[in-house]
Formats: C-alpha cells, structure tokens, sequence
C-alpha cells in the first residue's frame, strides 16, 4: 500500500479501519493525525446531516398504513391524510358533501375543456404537492413573513391567526408566496402570485374539490388565491387577507 | 393484533428516522421527505410477505425509496420546484458557531453532485457498509469506494476553501 491508497481508503471509509491500514498507520504520527482528522471531519458531517425528524412520525406512518388498507379501494395517499384533519365531519356529511362535489366537479370540468388551467386546477396541483404544510404548527414570525414578502414588493398589516408554513414557490415560471395559518376553521393556505405578466389561472373564481374549497382575488399587482377546508367561511377570511395585503411600491 | 402488523410496527419504529433523513437530503423538502417515507413504508407493508432475510431490510427500503423518489419526477406534471427552503426548523439547540459550521456543511452536501451525494448519504446517514451500497445503487465496490473517496475530498477542498474565503474577508 502506498500513502496515496491509504489516504483513499481512509477518506472512502473512515470508521472502519482494517489490520493491513492500521499496520501503515502505525508509528506515523502523520498519518494517525490524518486518520484522526478525517473521522473528526465526519463526526460534523453526522451532526449536520442530523436534522430533526417530525414528531409521531412513526405513528402517522402506521396509522395512514393501515387507513390505506381499510379504504375501500385503492386511493392517491394525499387523501388518507383526512383522517388528519382537525375537522370532525361525520361520514355521512362527507359522503353527501363529495356526492355534490363531484356532481359541481363535473359541471366544471365539461365547461373549461378548453382551458390550459383553471384557477382550481393550477392551485389545487400546488396544494397537494406540498399537502404537508397543513400539518405544521410551528409559529412563524409576521415579521420574518414580510421580510420574505417585501422581497416580491409587498407587506402583510396581520392575519386572522399564526403562519405556520412559508415557502417561496414557482408558480409556473412565476415565483410567489406560499403561505398557511391557523384559523379557528383549521389550517388556511394563501398563494400570492405576482400578477405582471400573466394571469393564476383562467376561469371562475371559486373552486373546491372535496376537501377544500378556495376563491382568488385577482389584484392589480397579484393574485391572491386562498384554500381553506370546506365548511370554513371563505368570504371573511378572504376579505380580512386582502385588506391586510399592502404593496410597498 | 397480528404477527404482520408487530412486524410492521417494529420496522416502522427501527428505520423511519433513518429514512426520513436520507430522503430529505435527496429532495431537500421535508414534505415531500415525509411523504416519500410514508409511500415507502406503505408499499413495505404490502409487500412484507414477500420480504424473507431480514438482514436485507434496510437495502430493501432504500430501494423502495428511491424509486419512489424517481417515480415523483415522471408524475410531476406542473414545475413546482421551491425557490427557496426556508422553513425547515432546527429544534436541536447548539451554539451558533456549531449552528454556522453545521450550515456550511449543509450548503456544500447540497452541491455535491448525485452520483457523490447519494453514496456518501448512505454511508453517513443509514450507516450502509460498501457492499450494501453497492447494492442499492447497482454499482460495483470499486465505484462506490472511488465515488465516496471524492465525495469527501470535494467536501473538505470546498470547506477549507470556505475557510479561506472567511479568514479573506475579515482581513
């Protein structure tokens, strides 16, 4: 073995140091020290790939399993996490509420053939891709909110509740805000899209599907598009987040 | 409750962290990481009849996340890509040198390339051997010893270029 394959396979794998590389080590303060700095080196590297795992994860894994299992048939797994909901609908009320929906859903759909994306279609794609951010409960500071906002010109006075969840998010080509707080109805999410260039989405103004509905306020400056559970009373809450909206310039 | 689920539960509760870390670091959106983990261990559950050696658990997992991961790539129709990861909270309370250096650290591991990073991961974070991961990413032993060679090397020349960067500026 010859130092540079030493320090190969010292570097390819750190803790485990086999006879044949502790014979080469052995009485070379320099290559002890080099052994001892490379594992010191990996020791950082352990403690900054450690980040911290979601609570009861464990437990949401087993108990969404095993929802997955009883579900009558084969469903997308973005739905299972209903059984998450802090709403306490009965199966009945679901059931007659998805009924309707998928009735309005039909309407909908045969009316906007020739649409690219309706309004629903293209903020509905982005919520279920990221359906997590509904589970978040860690406040985040009004504060820390408009420093991001400001940076797309704008600045929020309050919000009917704490943020819990902020992402700046590519809105086809379009970056926009992305935010969720807590309201007495459960978890609320606000899109705010830069309006300049082109429109969020094409068609009416309301959507739902049948877990959430949403309605956008197309603003001069953005969009604003806010989703929250149905049931929840959209109309205040939409006008109580577009009074709050202020652009800086 | 059945030996099935026991099986299940206790492989739930041994390698979900593990996972969940390895596929954060892949997709670097703890959304999408929790939602990968959760689709993982849901096909595992489907399939755990089939899954015989128990020492080939770990290999077995990786492999399904990894494809899942891959299978959100040809699923995903609209380009919803975060511009910016800003909310992932750090509960773990260290000092803020620790915290600085730890941030580095995180910011180089995310410019390693695939084909470094993803080695090196299995390495560090689910504690595979060379053959294991061998295994999982298909490749010989040799390739891997090589690709986590560099992925380390790349790590600590762009550290102590950091360094240097830093000790320049406050001159």
């Amino acid at each position: 073995m010859d130092e540079l394959e030493f320090r190969r396979r010292i570097l390819a794998e750190p803790s485990t140091i086999d006879k044949e590389l502790e014979a080469f080590a052995e009485q070379d303060t320099d290559k002890q020290a080099f052994i001892d700095d490379v594992r010191a080196f990996d020791d950082e590297l352990s403690k900054a790939l450690n980040i911290p795992v979601p609570e009861n994860l464990a437990k949401r894994i087993i108990d969404n399993t095993y929802a997955a299992e009883d579900a009558p048939s084969e469903q997308p797994l973005d739905t299972i996490i209903e059984a998450k909901s802090r709403f306490a609908f009965n199966r009945l009320y679901l059931a007659a509420a998805a009924s309707f929906l998928v009735a309005i859903s039909v309407f909908f759909v045969t009316n906007k053939q020739h649409t690219l994306y309706s309004v629903g279609e293209h903020a509905f794609a982005h919520l279920y891709h990221e359906i997590g951010s509904l589970d978040k409960h860690e406040a985040i500071d009004l504060a820390y909110v408009n420093e991001k906002f400001a940076t797309i010109g704008g600045h929020l006075d309050e919000l009917p509740g704490k943020v819990t969840y902020l992402m700046f998010c590519d809105f086809q080509g379009k970056k926009g805000l992305h935010l969720v707080f807590e309201s007495d109805f459960g978890p609320m999410t606000v899109f705010i899209v830069p309006s300049d260039e082109q429109p969020f989405g094409t068609g009416s103004d309301d959507f739902n599907d049948e877990r959430f509905a949403g309605h956008i306020n197309r603003g001069e400056r953005a969009d604003t598009i806010l989703i929250a559970s149905i049931g929840a009373p959209l109309d205040s809450y939409n006008s109580m987040i577009n009074d709050a909206i202020r652009w800086l310039h | 409750m059945t030996e099935k689920q026991k099986r299940y539960e206790a492989l739930v509760h041994v390698y979900h962290s593990e996972l969940f870390r390895f596929a954060y670091w892949l997709c670097r959106d703890q959304n999408i990481a929790e939602d990968l983990v959760q689709e993982t261990f849901l096909r595992a559950w489907r399939a755990l009849d089939s899954l015989q050696d128990q020492q080939a658990v770990k290999p077995w997992l990786l492999t399904i996340l990894r494809r899942e991961n891959a299978r959100r790539f040809e699923r995903k129709q609209f380009d919803y890509a975060d511009v910016e990861n800003d909310t992932l909270v750090d509960e773990q309370s260290t000092t803020l040198d620790a915290e600085m250096e730890q941030t580095v650290i995180q910011r180089q591991i995310g410019k390693l390339s695939e084909e470094y990073r993803e080695p090196l991961l299995l390495q560090v974070v689910m504690g595979c051997s060379g053959d294991e991961i061998a295994q999982i990413l298909d490749l010989n032993k040799n390739t891997v010893m090589t690709r986590l060679f560099r992925a380390r090397n790349q790590l600590k020349e762009a550290l102590s270029s950091d360094d240097d960067q830093l000790r320049g500026a406050s001159n």
